[in-house]
């Protein structure tokens, strides 16, 4: 079954002199419970793309169905409401909260989800215990090294149990020990049944996915429809 | 450093908008505060124009049980004080007077004058700059009449001919020899143009009809102000032991003479006003830090590259502060042009204001004037630019040149100046709201007159012509007989006092009370008025009767009184057919009987009136019948058909057509006298509210940049927030909720201050506005609107943050 499909989906930007195309009739197709890596050199789409899918970008022409659900047919805040209730993002420079504790950062998105203090309370011990923070949970993000930085944002992603989740260069701005551990848990997420699209510069830790795209200009050059539909 | 300030040159000519805005926010308070220490200097700080002004004293009674703090002294006591006191090289005295010249070429004319004692001159160390000054003999009764004129009056009216001197002018009808003309801009004691000599009789002194004078003297060698104090203050007590009586007051009042004049809510508000700029500087200060914080927060880079090269902390500190003195010094040029700006318009209001400024009042610029302007600009650009400094000082170079990122907590530092300007502001706002709260009460205040076309004019009539009372109640019978038939005129009186120039307050007792040396006696109005009075101020009666043709000179003598007095002395009973005496200690004190009452009304200035009877006893009007009285000092009051301006020529008119000799004065109408009673709390709430908008407008624009900056600083923080789920109401409850502190805290630290400072207001304004918790509430509420408008931009740009491109890889 799939989970997103994007048919002719483009984007582009007027220019004086015509169009600067951003991604060009990208036609695509995800399997729930998916592990696919998005490649190809800088400017070729892979950003744009992660934008488009997360639900943060709707200036695009063409269709994309998520779990279903015809994006292009949604209001704003019935988009807002999908990304709520379906994506989680990891961003390369982790982007936690610089005035919140470590707890308070994982207990932001669900707050946004208004979901009651209790439970909030009792998701935020769950995950702390399973990616192993505890100690942390009061340290600011300062404080803390920048692999442990990426853990904290990666549970936060979690942390509102989404059904996609979106990695941006998740390993980009880390050591390679660190960035072991952050795609050893991102294995450990997709065989827990998360569907994750990563888009990487790292040819070994894109082939650790099941299916790689690659972009190149704004098309998609290899991967765009998977043969197998392995899920 | 002259490196440094031409880089700073460099880098502020490179940010125009920056350098303006902060330029302009600076000059307003600079502004302000040299415009008010002007006025501070040219009041309290300039020495007076005379040798060694430092030495010279004024004295007068002061009395503990009226409250009243300034009493003259009657020429005995003076005298007495004179030949006994030993602190002062002399004990010279004054006593202004309203003096009325004929004899000049043209009309009479009214002019202030003053009776001086023939040392007066000699002890304030000028002397005349032709002629001569007074000598003993002029002092000795029977000697001739003499005077000396001042030198304006000299040039106006006698076109500067020195032979003036020895020619006789008739002052009050006297004729009397002009004898000296005193220098140019001399006027002492305030605004005087001629000087007569005050007799030294002690029979003539004796007289009820004797001045009062007021003490001044030069301290001998040695002597200083606080052993002059107890050396009167032991003639005062031995003196009162001596007469075993009380005296018109009850100690000695010794000040410095320039402290006399100045009235002590003229200091007052001069201080009140000056500290309210100071706080609006203060906030432009807080303005600036911030907005420097910003500026050097951005160019942290720049900052860790130069520091990287080798530039000291104390390199970084000049750079910012070379920023801060260029962007003062600018402030200060632009505020002392607007304070030339500001001295013209205010030349205009204060040259029709009541208020009676001393003639040695200069506002001329002078070296504290620029010293202070000087001291101001570095002072200005110190507290806006150290802070800021401080911290670019501290710049982690490693992690700026790493990273990328900015210098420290900057953000919590500029929200505690925005709490800081929010506390300021909310102090200004709250004096602001006082003062203007009391210029509406007073406003509103009902005076129980109608002062709509009332038309009003002062007549003094000379004792030379008019010592007898039947000549004066002549001349009062006829003027009023002649006013009556004035075109135009529907009614017309004359009274010794008018209501609201509050004259002639007088201790009362009723029949039967007992009147000794130590009773606390009550306090009323007290003025001699025509049967017309009531009618031309729409005064109604209660009770009784109004005066008629009965009360003459020789029948019983009658007063009608106010209600409020009727009630006070006759609580529960009527007041008719009651007895009072006015002055009752002394002895020609007559007893006076109550043929009606009447609606209350205000006699008095409300200030004044206001903090009189917080130290008295009672209040209410006494009026007694001119017919039987027969003032010399009078003023008449007309209710014109039309307009009531257009009836001062006619008055003039008609006092002329009786006396060619009698000069008009005070020709005013009624509702230009509430005008001038309202002047000082208007000109108060004016200015307050100046000060006040400058610094709701400083305040707004500093909470608009610090919010303005925490959005573009957060605009990452806001996208991951976006990205996280959180919708428009959480972004903007995130916005919000920081202002929101920052305003809170401000409101909790400054209403309590403002409360503190509002009672230095309390001696300016009616009683009551301090404390009235309206002012408060409306001056939250503006704040509030304030901040709402400030963070209105800055709230839009956060919601319309796209996480997309606030996320986009940096």
């Amino acid at each position: 079954m799939s989970l997103l499909q994007l048919c002719n989906l483009e984007k582009s930007y007027p220019l004086a002199t015509g169009r600067s195309w951003v991604l060009r009739n990208i036609n695509m197709e995800i399997a729930e419970g998916a592990f696919v890596s998005v490649m190809g050199p800088s400017g070729a789409g892979k950003s744009s793309l992660l934008n488009v899918l997360g639900l943060m970008d709707h200036d695009w022409q063409g269709s994309y169905r998520l779990d279903g659900i015809a994006v292009e047919t949604l209001n704003p805040k019935q988009r807002q409401q999908l990304q709520r209730e379906k994506i989680g993002f990891i961003f390369q420079h982790y982007h936690l909260i610089d005035e919140l504790s470590v707890r308070e950062n994982l207990d932001l998105p669900l707050q946004y989800r208004d979901v009651p203090a209790r439970e909030r309370a009792a998701r935020v011990a769950d995950l702390l215990d399973r990616f192993q923070i505890v100690g942390k949970k009061d340290l600011y993000p300062a404080q803390l090294s920048g692999g442990q930085q990426q853990l904290v944002a990666v549970a936060r992603a979690v942390i509102t149990r989404p059904r996609l989740l979106l990695a941006d260069e998740p390993t980009g701005a880390l050591h390679s020990s660190q960035a072991r551990m952050i795609m050893d848990l991102l294995h450990q997420l997709h065989a827990e049944g998360t569907s994750i699209i990563q888009v990487t510069h790292n040819e070994a830790f894109a082939n650790e996915a099941q299916r790689v795209i690659r972009l190149q200009d704004g098309w998609v050059e290899t991967g765009g429809v998977s043969s197998g539909q392995t899920g | 450093m002259l490196v440094n300030l031409h880089m700073a040159a460099r880098a502020l000519l490179r940010t125009p908008v920056f350098t303006l805005v902060t330029v302009l926010m600076l000059g307003m308070g600079i502004g302000l505060s040299i415009f008010m220490f002007g006025a501070i200097n040219a009041y309290s700080l300039k020495p007076l124009p005379f040798a060694h002004p430092e030495q010279l004293l004024h004295v007068q009674y002061t009395d503990s049980e009226s409250g009243q703090r300034r009493l003259s002294l009657p020429m005995l006591d003076w005298l007495e004080f004179r030949d006994r006191q030993s602190s002062l090289q002399s004990l010279a005295a004054y006593a202004t007077a309203t003096m009325n010249l004929g004899g000049l070429e043209g009309p009479p004319e009214r002019v202030s004058g003053a009776r001086v004692s023939t040392d007066a001159f000699a002890t304030l160390g000028v002397q005349p700059q032709l002629g001569r000054d007074f000598l003993a003999d002029d002092a000795r009764a029977g000697a001739m009449p003499v005077a000396l004129i001042g030198d304006q009056l000299w040039k106006l009216r006698f076109n500067a001919d020195p032979g003036v001197l020895g020619r006789d002018i008739r002052i009050n009808g006297t004729p009397t020899r002009v004898v000296g003309i005193m220098p140019e801009r001399f006027a002492f004691p305030i605004e005087e143009s001629v000087w007569t000599p005050l007799g030294l009789d002690r029979i003539a002194a004796a007289d009820e009809s004797a001045p009062l004078v007021n003490g001044f003297g030069r301290l001998r060698d040695g002597q200083s102000l606080p052993q002059a104090r107890a050396g009167f203050a032991t003639l005062v007590s031995n003196l009162a032991e001596q007469r075993k009586e009380k005296l018109r007051g009850d100690a000695a009042s010794v000040v410095a003479l320039g402290d006399y004049f100045v009235l002590p809510q003229i200091r007052q508000a001069n201080v009140a006003m000056f500290v309210a700029v100071l706080l609006v500087l203060l906030i432009a200060c807080a303005n600036v830090a911030s907005l420097v914080m910003a500026r050097f927060a951005a160019r942290a880079r720049e900052l860790a590259v130069r520091s990287a090269l080798g530039a000291g902390r104390s390199r970084l500190i000049q750079q910012v502060l070379c920023e801060t003195l260029l962007l003062a010094l600018a402030a200060t040029l632009l505020g002392w042009l607007a304070t030339l700006g500001a001295a013209h318009v205010m030349e205009g209001v204060m040259a029709d204001t009541p208020a009676q400024t001393p003639y040695w009042v200069d506002f001329s610029g002078d070296a504290r004037d620029w010293l202070f302007t000087a001291g101001i600009a570095l002072v200005t650009a110190l507290v806006a630019g150290l802070v800021p400094a401080l911290r670019a000082g501290r710049v982690d170079v490693q992690a700026v040149l790493r990273q990328g990122g900015g210098i420290g907590e900057r953000g919590r530092l500029a929200r505690l100046l925005v709490g800081a300007e929010v506390a300021l502001s909310l102090i200004l706002l709250v004096g602001a709201g006082i003062a203007i709260r009391s210029a509406v009460s007073a406003q509103a205040k009902p005076l129980g007159i109608d002062t709509d076309q009332v038309m009003t004019a002062r007549i003094g009539l000379p004792a030379a012509q008019y010592a007898e009372p039947a000549a004066r109640e002549r001349f009062a019978a006829s003027l009023s007989e002649r006013l009556a038939h004035l075109p135009g005129v529907r009614q017309a009186a004359i009274a010794s006092s008018l209501p609201l120039m509050g004259y002639e307050r007088q201790d009362y007792a009723r029949e039967g009370d007992v009147v000794d040396r130590d009773s606390s006696l009550p306090q009323a109005w007290a003025s001699s008025v025509s049967a017309g009075f009531f009618d031309v101020f729409g005064i109604r009666l209660r009770e009784g009767r109004l005066f008629d043709e009965r009360d003459r000179a020789d029948s019983v003598p009658v007063a009608v009184i106010s209600a409020r007095l009727a009630e006070t002395a006759w609580p529960g009973q009527s007041a008719i057919g009651k007895h009072l005496r006015l002055s009752p200690r002394e002895d020609s004190a007559e007893s006076l009987e109550v043929v009606g009452v009447v609606a209350d009304s205000v006699q008095a200035n409300y200030f004044e009136e206001s903090a009189r009877l917080a130290a008295h006893r009672g209040d209410g009007n006494v009026f007694r019948p001119a017919s039987q009285t027969a003032p010399a000092f009078f003023s008449v009051a007309v209710r014109a058909d039309g307009k009531a301006a257009a009836l001062g020529q006619s008055i003039r008119e008609a006092v002329l057509a009786i006396d060619a000799d009698q000069p008009v004065y005070w020709l005013r109408s009624m509702n230009e006298w509430r005008e001038r009673m309202l002047w000082s709390s208007d000109l108060l709430a004016s200015m307050f509210s100046v000060f006040a908008g400058f610094a709701l407008l400083l305040a707004v624009a500093g909470i608009y940049a610090v919010l303005a900056f925490d959005v573009a600083r957060r605009t990452r923080e806001i996208g991951v927030r976006r990205a996280m789920g959180a919708d428009s109401r959480a972004i903007l409850g995130m916005i919000l909720a920081r202002a929101g502190r920052q305003v809170i805290g401000g409101l909790l630290v400054g209403l309590p201050l403002a409360w503190l400072c509002s009672r230095a207001l309390a001696g300016l304004t009616l009683k009551g506005a301090g404390s009235d918790p309206w002012v408060y509430i409306g001056v939250v509420g503006v704040l509030l609107l304030a901040v709402l408008v400030a963070g209105l931009l800055p709230t839009r740009r956060a919601l319309r943050v796209d996480p997309m491109v606030a996320l986009r890889d940096e």
